[in-house]
């Protein structure tokens, strides 16, 4: 034990004098400094709504840490292992008479201890955040020191002992510093599996306990905490989370003593993986030396170009060679592809939905998956390579060849990119195995090689010269690893911060893109191209660089050096580097002429003090000021797709609905086009350019009942390139933009104004409330849409061109087609009224067209993606029926579906027309019956919104979207149930209520009622809406609700303001709720009311005389209201909750059928319940179909034991 | 062709003087370059290997400068240093085409020639697939000089050959030096005088950067003729005797100490003449007498 404790010391003492343990404390103390006092910093997710020192964000910090601190932990528990190895000192240690346990535990505690100093910069980093001047104080809590203690109980002890304690018996077994780190880079992989299994709902039992760090844990088993929860609570280490943590100690200690055991105090190297060298025979001083005597061939020595080619291209190869057979480049890459395999075999699921592996998704999950361990690779490698000659002491023999020196520096880049060019290649290999293997035949050779040859291979090329140019340049290896690695983190995250929005200060950056199907490279390829050659010939400087500063011989102080690259610096190279230098700078002048001034753009700085300016400037005079509204609009557009051009021209039909005369126009141009607007007997009084704002005196002015008409043009020229593409909405193939484009808007519009709560205060602008508070009996506040402010229902006629070979839509039937001039032309009138919103769209497109009734079903897609069209149309059928059935007439005569490229992914309703992102719907796959059909809901979801929007529309007030998008959600599931049958909506509303519940958690205000929902909180209209909504159909019976429902559209479909407010939706389905179930409006829509049921205790079965079984159990229920913050209150109890046994599920199946089910009354409390049921149970369950909104909905289900 | 070294000296950041005013002339054959360890014989070498730059003094090789023209001292050039590896996991013919690539042999046909020439050579040919990390000392030491003898080189610098290896290895190694170093310049650096005596007919002595001594090992000999003395004496005398003479040597035979004196006449107290080595010119020299 005392030799324990000296070594112990002595290690500690050692490990405290080196510089290293304070260079790590001092980079986590900025990290989490940086992550807690700023919002643009995060660490593993971002806690914006809460107070910056909550004690749960202090306690997410440190398990997010433990993933930085992992590699630091590896370092210092391997160094510790390893030093006698490392240093040669093991004959020396060895042979004293040290006692190998000791000395071993000694080494591994000590390490441990030390790891832990670097923890302590997340102390340190998040108290310092409580003192940052730049600190919003309102966003500070108390200290919560326990928060702390947590922190270091549960996550910082434990993962270091957890990683120590593998790292060390990796280390102990291989001796090898390379294979230590590639074993703690395979129990990352493992632990991102992990990651990966936890997504997934049916494993989380499982993953909470097979994460080695806890952090899944943790974020699990908080992830239905409410903003209130993770202000003020920590979670301790209990339960779930010690028995995750203790079991992970367990196996690190298991792992610590294998280390011990297998430890040899031996100096006989370890076999390289069990390979051992073989001996060489002896040799006999017999043996003569010269077998043929002769003349030695002379070649003659070439020096000539050629021949230095020559040169470069062997040490390319050599290079090349020699990191492919190295076994920790292959072992990266091994975990690398394992890891890409398995997210290639998975794809990725949403609503347990699987998508067709199109080539950009599988490059995608390429990307993240393979690119850090291809990015591990090429920093040590580079770093390997520059060093290799000495490394291997050829660098003598080496640097006194006759070779120029570039050869040797541009070899082994070409090495370097040949490499990473062959893991891309392999990928690629994989990928399309993958595509084939799912069933994909589409094979893209062409997007393959251009995302991950060309683009990808190019942003690795650029690393991998910085690195190489770092490497030459500090002239120590693991410095020069420091070096990189901190450069390419700066400049990754420093311009955000800095504001600075220029891409072509960013080293190797390019204008981010989207590859589309639809639409391939389209607006992007011009900004690709251009900024890669200006990156490239940067890079080629940066080579050349290279060369002149690349260490030949044995001098290395900087004066030698210096001189050196200067003699260096003549004759080709000198001029090679003109060319490049004049290169570079001449593409960055027409860089910065095309993103910077052709193309400027507004700095994030300037539109938030536009925004600022707005509400300051206009809010106070103007907002609600009396302005015509649009009855009717007519456009003329027509859109130039190869040249991404547009002009149109547009008329409105205003009148004036007020009760007094208008002599003021407010008028808003839309900034993303030239616009300029023209109305009749007005004047310009005043324009304000930097906010597109203009005043129109009208004379004389409007007399109440009056109309003008506004003629107003609205261009879009596109020019060059920009620094990042913009209008996306005019495209090659797949133009898709709404009115608000290219139509000026009357009337203040608070959409303009800032709308982050921080943001807001930061710039001294007052709270505001996300939306005007719900009121009963409103008129004047009602007279506006959520939508606009400007119109009520207008009529709308288009005359829409495009090129040849596209189709335009526009909203309405089609009334007449033609071409003129090499163009197409087509003239849209909408049938009915409608909201002012309408949709723009132009391609070439396959279209499948149907008759149901009188409506004309479409479906214009691209050919590419023919899958889900006859699924999508389909869902129109139905939806058209369950609708028509229950909510009166379908006022189009066509209900269309249009494919757009994926720049936006949504589908979003639009009178009669439904464009519908690529990425979504188009390449969705359901083929498993069980699974969510995903494609029938989003069409039934947004064919609802055909009535619960387009006729009937929620005033400007809390609570609209429940008459939008909680209705539409309430039709869809009808609608799916209908087509599926009762088990698809429980599945479906079990994800729902899992969403609603994670959401609350992270509400950045604060969590309102179903029915005063913002139109910004989607987990409570779609997700909470459905569940409700549900809930109450199952209740009171889908008659009474849709008869409260078809009310609504009776009374204000297409209906003049004033607008009606949820009161109208929740007082009719009161109205229809018998009295014994009133209570159920009240919690579902007017409070927020959460239950907490749970089975307890263990169910018992009794196998009764007539084959029957007798299964009693015990339940907990309880009922629970919360505030906007989540503040929870126990309320009384006295509701309906089912209670039911299920039998064993079908192979394949997760849920078994009910065997019984009764719906009792009870009151809060522990109860017992007694069911008598025919076959053999499998579980028992309260609320076991999950209707109620409950904090645990995990716990309503148990397992029959024994006699199941 | 010479190789003429003037004035060479060289100071390291450290400030230790490697090389002060270091003058030699180096005619075609083997040159012995003798000094103790630390004494500059390999910072001499590599600034003749174009590996470092001297702080003053010139050094030509016929007519190309050392110093600045150091591509053309490359092509010229065969060097084998003191300690030298390879590239993990590759073979001896692979290395050496690799390095003769580097060299400047040009086509492929004649390079391969050469190579496996030079592997014949130096008996490496049933080894040439062989990882040459698995090499013996010796082997290693034969590929190098394989190594250093691509592009037919006119001037050979070999700093510490033979250290770590076993006499019948230090044998075969000296027959192939000989035999090379024919019609070329030969720098053999080494702080084992044998090796000298054996191979060069020119040598230098160089300790703490200065040179002691240059000349034939024959000359040197001769200016020691009659004044070297030997006696064997017991370890409690040593201190005595050391007192009372000036020992250039002590060595152990027989586990009994004996010591060399220099003097130029019989200095008594039981010495009788020894036979003079080039050992003891290489202590007399660098205990600055003689």
């Amino acid at each position: 034990m005392s030799m324990f404790r000296t070594i112990y010391a002595f290690e500690v003492r050692y490990w405290l004098k080196q510089p290293m343990v304070y260079v790590l404390l001092a980079i986590n103390a900025l990290l989490v400094f940086g992550a807690a006092a700023s919002d643009n910093v995060t660490i593993g997710q971002s806690f914006d709504n809460l107070l910056k020192n909550a004690p749960y964000v202090v306690e997410s910090l440190y398990a997010y840490m433990s993933a930085v601190t992992y590699l630091m932990a590896t370092a210092f528990v391997q160094a510790g292992a390893l030093r006698d190895f490392n240093h040669r000192t093991q004959e020396i240690i060895f042979t004293t008479p040290l006692q190998k346990t000791p000395y071993l535990l000694g080494r591994f505690f000590a390490a441990c201890t030390v790891s832990l100093v670097p923890y302590l910069g997340v102390t340190l980093g998040i108290l310092a955040a409580g003192f940052a001047p730049w600190v919003d104080p309102v966003r500070l809590g108390p200290i919560v020191w326990g928060a702390h203690l947590q922190g270091w109980l549960a996550f910082a002890i434990p993962n270091t002992l957890i990683v120590g304690g593998i790292v060390f018996a990796i280390a102990a077994v291989t001796r090898r510093t390379a294979a230590t780190f590639v074993g703690a880079i395979a129990i990352i992989v493992a632990y991102s599996m992990a990651g990966t299994l936890l997504g997934d709902l049916d494993n989380e039992r499982v993953a909470v306990l097979v994460d080695a760090f806890g952090i899944g844990t943790f974020t699990n088993l908080t992830r239905y905490w409410t903003v209130s929860d993770r202000n003020t609570r920590f979670l301790p280490l209990s339960g779930t989370l010690l028995l995750n943590r203790a079991l992970w100690i367990a196996v690190a200690m298991t792992f610590t003593a294998v280390g011990v055991r297998v430890f040899r105090f031996t100096v006989e190297e370890a076999g390289r993986w069990g390979r051992r060298r073989k001996a060489n025979p002896p040799e006999s001083d017999l043996e003569p030396v010269i077998h043929l005597r002769g003349p030695i061939p002379a070649p003659r020595l070439s020096f000539t170009t050629p021949t230095h080619l020559r040169q470069m291209l062997s040490q390319a190869r050599v290079d090349f060679w020699g990191v492919l057979k190295s076994v920790p480049f292959g072992v990266i890459m091994l975990i690398g592809v394992v890891n890409a395999g398995f997210s290639l075999y998975q794809a990725n699921t949403f609503y347990g939905l699987t998508a067709w592996p199109v080539t950009y998704r599988m490059v995608d999950l390429i990307r993240g998956t393979m690119y850090l361990f291809t990015v591990i690779v090429l920093v040590l490698y580079t770093g390997e390579l520059v060093w290799k000659e000495r490394t291997a002491r050829l660098d003598e023999i080496h640097d006194a060849l006759p070779h120029p020196i570039w050869v040797t520096a541009v070899g082994k880049l070409l090495a370097m990119i040949g490499l990473i060019a062959a893991v891309q290649v392999a990928c690629m290999g994989m990928g399309l195995v993958a595509q084939a293997a799912h069933g994909y035949t589409h094979v893209e050779v062409g997007v393959w090689v251009k995302e991950m040859l060309v683009l990808d291979l190019l942003g690795f090329a650029f690393l991998a010269v910085l690195s190489f140019l770092v490497h030459a340049l500090v002239n120590n290896k693991f410095l020069g690893y420091f070096v990189f690695v901190t450069a390419v983190i700066v400049n990754t995250f420093i311009w955000i911060p800095l504001k600075m929005q220029a891409v072509m200060v960013r080293y190797g950056e390019a204008p981010s893109y989207t590859y589309s199907d639809m639409n391939g490279y389209g607006p992007y390829v011009a900004g690709l191209a251009w900024f890669n050659t200006y990156w490239l010939a940067f890079a080629g400087m940066l080579v050349i660089a290279t060369v002149l500063v690349w260490l030949r011989g044995l001098d290395t102080p900087l004066a030698v050096r210096r001189r050196n690259a200067g003699l260096r610096f003549r004759g080709g190279t000198r001029w090679a580097f003109a060319a490049f230098f004049t290169v570079w700078l001449s593409l960055g002048g027409w860089v910065f002429y095309n993103t910077q001034v052709l193309n400027a753009y507004t700095p994030t700085r300037t539109a938030e003090d536009r925004q600022v300016a707005y509400e300051t400037t206009y809010k106070a005079t103007y907002e609600g000021m009396l302005q015509p509204r649009a009855v009717d609009v007519r456009y003329e557009i027509d859109v130039y797709p190869e040249d991404r051009d547009m002009r149109s021209r547009g008329t409105m039909v205003m009148v004036n609905k007020g009760a007094e005369a208008i002599d003021t126009l407010f008028v808003n141009l839309q900034e993303e086009v030239d616009m300029e607007v023209d109305f009749p007997n007005a004047t310009l009084a005043r324009e304000d350019e930097e906010l597109a704002v203009r005043f129109y005196h009208l004379s004389p002015a409007l007399a109440p009942g009056d109309t003008i008409t506004v003629r107003f043009t609205a261009d879009y020229i596109s020019e060059g390139f920009e620094n990042q593409v913009r209008a996306t909405q005019l495209v090659q193939n797949g133009t898709f933009f709404n009115n608000g484009f290219l139509t000026p808007t009357l009337g203040y519009q608070s959409g303009r104004e800032m709308g982050d709560r921080n943001d807001r205060r930061k710039h001294g602008l007052p709270e505001r409330d996300r939306m005007p508070p719900l009121r009963r009996n409103c008129t004047g506040a009602c007279m506006n849409t959520y939508i606009t402010n400007m119109a009520d229902w207008v009529t709308m006629e288009t005359v829409m061109s495009t090129s040849e070979d596209q189709i335009a839509v526009a909203p309405g039937s089609l009334v007449r087609e033609w071409t003129e001039n090499g163009r197409r032309y087509f003239h849209y009138v909408l049938d009915h009224r409608s909201l002012a919103f309408g949709s723009f769209i132009s391609a070439g497109y396959e279209v499948k067209r149907e008759k149901w009734g009188d409506v004309d079903v479409e479906v214009y897609y691209d050919a590419k993606h023919p899958y889900n069209v006859e699924k999508m149309a389909n869902s129109i059928r139905k939806s058209l029926a369950y609708n028509q059935e229950n909510f009166g007439p379908y006022r189009h005569k066509q209900a269309r579906i249009i494919e757009f490229p994926r720049y936006a992914s949504f589908a979003q309703a639009f009178p009669g027309t439904m464009p519908y992102s690529e990425s979504i719907g188009f390449i969705a796959r359901i083929e498993d019956e069980d699974d969510i059909d995903m494609v029938f809901y989003v069409t039934a979801h947004e064919m609802a919104h055909q009535w619960w929007a387009h006729q009937v529309i929620g005033a400007e007030m809390e609570g609209a979207t429940i008459l939008s998008e909680t209705l539409a959600q309430y039709s869809a599931l009808m609608t799916m149930e209908r087509e599926y049958g009762s088990q698809q909506i429980f599945k479906f509303l079990k994800y729902e209520m899992d969403n609603y519940l994670r959401s609350r958690g992270t509400e950045a205000l604060k969590e309102k009622p179903l029915m005063r929902v913002d139109a910004s909180q989607g987990y409570i209209h779609y997700r909470k809406g459905s569940v409700a909504l549900y809930y109450l159909k199952e209740m009171i019976g889908e008659d009474r609700v849709n008869a409260a429902l078809r009310d609504l559209v009776d009374t204000f479909a297409y209906a003049e303001p004033p607008y009606p407010t949820s009161h109208e939706l929740v007082d009719r389905l009161r109205a229809q709720t018998p009295d014994s179930l009133q209570y159920l409006i009240t919690d579902l829509f007017e409070e927020i009311t959460l239950f907490d049921n749970r089975v307890t205790g263990d169910p018992t079965v009794e196998a009764l005389a007539d084959g029957k079984f007798r299964v009693t159990f015990e339940v907990q229920t309880g009922k629970i209201r919360a505030d906007s913050l989540g503040v929870e209150t126990v309320i009384p109890m006295d509701d309906y909750v089912d209670v039911g046994v299920l039998a064993q599920p079908e192979e394949g199946k997760t849920r078994g059928r009910v065997l019984a089910s009764d719906r009792r009354r009870f009151n809060e409390g522990q109860h017992t319940v007694e069911l008598v049921v025919d076959e053999e149970p499998w579980q028992v369950g309260v609320d076991p179909s999950f209707f109620l909104v409950d904090r645990i909905p995990d716990d309503n289900l148990k397992r029959v034991r024994g006699g199941g | 062709m010479n190789l003429s070294v003037q004035n060479l000296s060289k100071t390291y950041p450290n400030g230790v003087q490697a090389l002060k005013d270091v003058s030699l002339e180096i005619p075609p054959g083997m040159f012995g370059l003798l000094g103790p360890n630390g004494a500059g014989k390999s910072t001499l070498m590599r600034i003749l290997a174009t590996l470092q730059d001297a702080d003053a003094g010139t050094a030509t090789l016929g007519d190309v400068d050392v110093l600045t023209q150091k591509d053309e001292v490359r092509k010229l050039l065969g060097y084998l240093p003191q300690e030298f590896g390879v590239y993990p996991k590759t073979s001896a013919v692979a290395m050496l085409d690799h390095l003769a690539v580097l060299k400047g042999v040009g086509a492929g046909g004649a390079r391969k020639e050469l190579t496996e020439a030079l592997l014949q050579r130096v008996n490496l040919w049933n080894d040439r697939k062989k990882d040459l990390s698995g090499y013996s000392g010796g082997m290693k030491q034969r590929f190098g000089i394989a190594q250093a003898l691509i592009g037919d080189p006119r001037l050979i610098i070999v700093d510490e050959p033979t250290a770590g290896l076993d006499p019948g290895e230090r044998n075969r190694f000296y027959n192939l030096l000989a035999e090379i170093g024919e019609e070329r310049i030969v720098i053999l650096s080494t702080h084992i005088v044998e090796d000298v005596r054996e191979l060069c007919t020119r040598m230098a002595i160089i300790h703490r950067g200065e040179v002691r001594y240059a000349g034939s090992p024959d000359d040197a000999l001769e200016s020691l003729k009659g004044r070297i003395w030997e006696r064997s004496v017991a370890k409690a005398e040593l201190p005595d005797y050391e007192a009372r003479h000036q020992i250039i040597s002590t060595k152990l035979v027989a586990g009994r100490p004996v010591i060399h004196v220099l003097s130029d006449d019989l200095p008594g107290d039981g010495f009788a003449p020894a036979q003079t080595t080039l050992e003891d010119v290489f202590f007399t020299r660098i205990a600055g007498e003689g």
